[in-house]
């Protein structure tokens, strides 16, 4: 690379840069989810994203940066997962579109690439919200700008890295400034995860450029426990062979700059979570230097648990179709016939969508969002040309949407923000119907049906009223957090009682992973006696982060 | 000329309106635990009738599945014969679909033995549906027998131009809480495959070209009855309304009355108010169905 282009190998290194900081800081990014639950983590979904686009290109020695970018455009749209991914993968496109076949990216076409990036993304949202990682996509097109007309006024040049300095400072910014654009986000305490994304995707970039390690985080802080995700460190660094996952409770309050320095003498891929009193930590070591986390843990307090396994096992028993059940043909479609696919996010459930007639199920895995590959797959291998979609969850929608533009089916995404009201739309399903009557009737019966979440908090917030510390149990009734509580039957209750589940006739419960059927059954129990006059069913979902999905109708 | 109006205990009629027109009733034969009973009847029968509310409460605990008989040709015959001395002209006999039971076809079996004096319909339906064109063709008969200029088989034949007509014109709809009893009447072709869902659901029916068929599925009453609103609605106002029940309580069975009552026009003649017909389904379709099911028959006042 010159100071003033970048070609197509640069841009490869790049992206690999600004994967690689992405990763290393995504608990962060997680962290700044506005709703306190579990799921559509947008530092995960973001990774995965950048990750795919990064897999297109990983072994290619093109020199061309207009293919180069185009290639990696074509990952991100097919492995694009969650909203912010999707957006993330737009962006790329607009970048991709801008840069066309050119061999290099010299500065002016880097100002127009981030222009055509920002408006790529703002046409591929319905409703652009301002304060999310659009406004940051923006700014950022705009410092490009005004960067090079300062130097010209001047009558200097700017160069590549100079530019990259000011798209950094202008990001971070401009993520800064989200909470004053978006309400919520004030409220809730947080810039925009989208926003501060794509803000580490460009640090990590000027960090290469800059010649700075990617390989420490920004910031050394544990994240919370609710959110500690041992899979989502899944790549295996050369040199290690053992993961090691300990439980801990410090005698002294730790000081972390130490603590992760002297972790970082051991192993890599390191995460702290930290639950009530106590610390996980996660780390890859190798194995002359697997017990040394163990002892070190074990100078500092009490360890009260360990794991350890060999990640090269891991990695050969982690195969693409084991893990993740991408797609589940359920039932036998005929040509011409409306075939379903159902994003399902948990076993159970895919059991009940597979009963009720879906030719598909996808399963959104442990972070609960397919990407945009995954449901294309399960579209094309119908032998139907009429496909409906249903996402059921809020972050899938438009992950579901984008599959429209890459195939020749024809798709209708029906717009379900939860699995009860992805059932009842099912229940409109007929194979042999008319396609435009069955969307709608599909859609307008969403609204007949109450969705309760029954979740842990993943940070503590005050919303609605309703006080949350992290870890508490939360209700949500249509996606409002309305109910907070220590214990889980009283939250389900509560959380009942709040969508006014006494004056409907149903209650189906789906319990999730890791409830155990007995506790299952007798939460059932105490429902069925709280709620006389309303049927009571019990199902098993096998959804993880959530021990209850209710519908109520 | 006198015409004698046949039809079989599966029609649904209030009692009071069988005795006003004249209605001759064949009665079906049911196996109740292995005691033979019949559904309707004359007042002659020396085979108990059976009390319909009971029937559906005793069927949960029944041993095994009640059969029904369909009266044989033998049956038919002697009740045509008896008419006919009686000194009718003509016997117009309306019976329910074939395809869910012979009754009919026997009906057709008899009738060949009276040279062209009985002529037998199948309605294509079933229980108030079939009572609608059954009326029908009452009020025809009623109308035109003691017309000089026509012959009985012209009386006949605009009786059943009638029922042509109403049968155009009417729709019937239940909602059934399980299709375990259909499944075990073994009569539905579509219910084995409708078994397998793992929620609990209720299941909205009809009669279409003689055949039960499914209309749609739902998790809940108030969601099943909406839905029947819905298809019925483009079809308001209704000539004729009834409501039929496998035992249900009577506070819900009301509320479905209340709910399509609005929809039925008022009488033609001021001498008769237009009411709906509540009544017990017959058990010969209540056994295949189950308990509980809450169903609802109109006859619309627009032409198809």
């Amino acid at each position: 690379m010159t100071t003033t282009t970048i070609d197509g190998q640069e841009l490869k290194r790049l992206a690999e840069a600004g994967l690689k900081w992405l990763r290393m800081n995504q608990q962060i990014v997680n962290a700044y989810n506005v709703f306190p639950v579990p799921d559509g983590d947008t530092g995960t979904n973001m990774v995965l994203t950048m990750q795919s686009a990064y897999d297109e290109i990983g072994q290619s020695l093109e020199k061309s940066a207009g293919k180069m970018a185009q290639a990696l455009a074509h990952g991100a749209l097919m492995g694009a997962r969650g909203n912010s991914g999707v957006i993330l993968s737009q962006i790329w496109r607009g970048f991709a579109r801008a840069v066309d076949d050119q061999e290099v990216i010299g500065v002016e076409c880097l100002i127009k690439a981030l222009s055509t990036a920002r408006d790529t993304a703002y046409k591929g949202v319905v409703r652009p919200v301002e304060g999310t990682i659009l406004t940051v996509t923006k700014d950022i097109a705009l410092a490009a700008k005004t960067a090079y007309e300062e130097a010209e006024k001047l009558g200097k040049t700017i160069n590549i890295v100079e530019m990259f300095e000011r798209i950094v400072k202008a990001a971070d910014e401009s993520v800064q400034r989200t909470p004053e654009l978006l309400p919520v986000l004030k409220q809730a305490g947080v810039v925009d995860s989208g926003g501060k994304g794509l803000f580490f995707i460009f640090e990590g970039m000027l960090r290469y450029l800059h010649g700075e390690s990617l390989e420490a985080a920004a910031v050394y802080h544990p994240i919370p426990i609710t959110h500690f995700d041992e899979h989502v460190m899944d790549m295996v660094e050369d040199g290690q062979d053992y993961e090691v996952v300990l439980d801990f409770v410090p005698t002294r309050a730790l000081q972390w700059d130490d603590f992760y320095a002297q972790l970082e003498q051991f192993g890599t891929s390191i995460q702290i979570g930290e639950g009530e009193g106590m610390y996980r930590v996660h780390i890859h070591v190798p194995a002359e230097k697997r017990y040394h986390p163990i002892d070190y843990a074990i100078s500092l307090g009490q360890v009260t648990k360990v794991v350890i396994e060999n990640l090269q096992t891991q990695m050969n028993e982690s195969k693409p179709e084991g893990n993740n059940l991408h797609k589940f043909i359920q039932n036998h479609i005929e040509e011409g016939q409306i075939g379903v696919i159902a994003i399902s996010p948990g076993a159970g459930i895919s059991r009940v969508y597979s009963s009720l007639g879906a030719a598909a199920v996808v399963n959104g895995g442990q972070t609960m969002n397919p990407s945009t590959q995954e449901i294309l797959e399960a579209i094309e291998e119908l032998p139907t040309d009429k496909v409906i979609i249903l996402p059921n969850n809020k972050n899938i929608i438009m992950t579901a949407q984008s599959t429209k533009s890459l195939s020749q089916k024809k798709i209708a995404v029906i717009p379900s923000r939860s699995v009860p009201q992805g059932l009842a739309a099912m229940l409109h399903w007929n194979p042999e119907g008319d396609y435009e009557e069955i969307i709608e009737e599909m859609t307008s019966s969403l609204k007949a049906v109450r969705t309760c979440e029954i979740t842990n908090a993943t940070r503590s917030v005050e919303m609605n009223g309703v006080p949350v510390k992290e870890g508490q149990l939360i209700g949500l009734v249509d996606g409002e957090l309305l109910v907070s509580s220590t214990n889980l039957q009283d939250c389900c209750l509560q959380t009942l009682k709040a969508a006014q589940a006494e004056d409907y006739e149903l209650i189906t419960l789906f319990y999730g992973a890791g409830l155990p059927k007995e506790e299952a059954e007798n939460i059932a129990a105490v429902i069925r006696e709280a709620f006389p006059n309303q049927e009571v069913e019990l199902q098993e979902g096998g959804q993880p982060h959530y021990p209850f999905i209710i519908s109520v109708e | 000329m006198k015409i004698a109006l046949v039809t079989d205990s599966t029609v649904d009629l209030p009692a009071d309106v069988i005795e006003q027109h004249h209605i001759h009733i064949v009665p079906i034969t049911l196996i109740v635990d292995g005691v033979t009973m019949e559904d309707g009847g004359g007042k002659n029968s020396e085979v108990p009738m059976i009390d319909r509310n009971k029937f559906y409460r005793d069927l949960p605990q029944m041993k095994t599945f009640p059969t029904t008989a369909a009266p044989s040709p033998i049956n038919f015959q002697k009740v045509f014969e008896h008419l006919l001395n009686e000194g009718y002209d003509h016997i117009l006999s309306v019976n329910f679909s074939k395809e869910l039971s012979a009754t009919v076809n026997n009906a057709f079996l008899a009738a060949e033995n009276f040279a062209g004096k009985v002529t037998v319909v199948d309605s294509r339906q079933i229980s108030m549906t079939m009572g609608f064109q059954v009326l029908a063709a009452a009020e025809a008969i009623e109308e035109l027998s003691s017309s000089a200029s026509l012959s009985p088989e012209e009386v006949v034949k605009e009786a059943v131009r009638r029922m042509n007509d109403v049968r155009q014109r009417e729709f019937i709809y239940a909602l059934v809480d399980t299709l375990e009893y259909l499944h075990k009447g073994g009569r539905v072709s579509w219910v084995k495959a409708a078994i397998g869902t793992m929620l609990k659901m209720k299941f909205i029916i009809s009669v279409v070209d003689g055949q039960v068929t499914r209309v749609g599925q739902v998790r809940t009453r108030r969601g099943g009855w909406e839905k029947i609103k819905e298809l019925l609605t483009p079809h308001t106002p209704f000539e004729r309304l009834g409501v039929f029940h496998c035992g249900a309580d009577p506070e819900e069975v009301n509320e479905i009355v209340e709910m399509f009552v609005q929809y039925l026009a008022p009488s033609p003649s001021s001498a008769s108010v237009n009411k709906p017909f509540v009544i017990p389904l017959t058990p010969i379709i209540g056994a295949h169905t189950g308990p509980n099911l809450i169903g609802l028959a109109v006859l619309s006042c627009k032409a198809s």
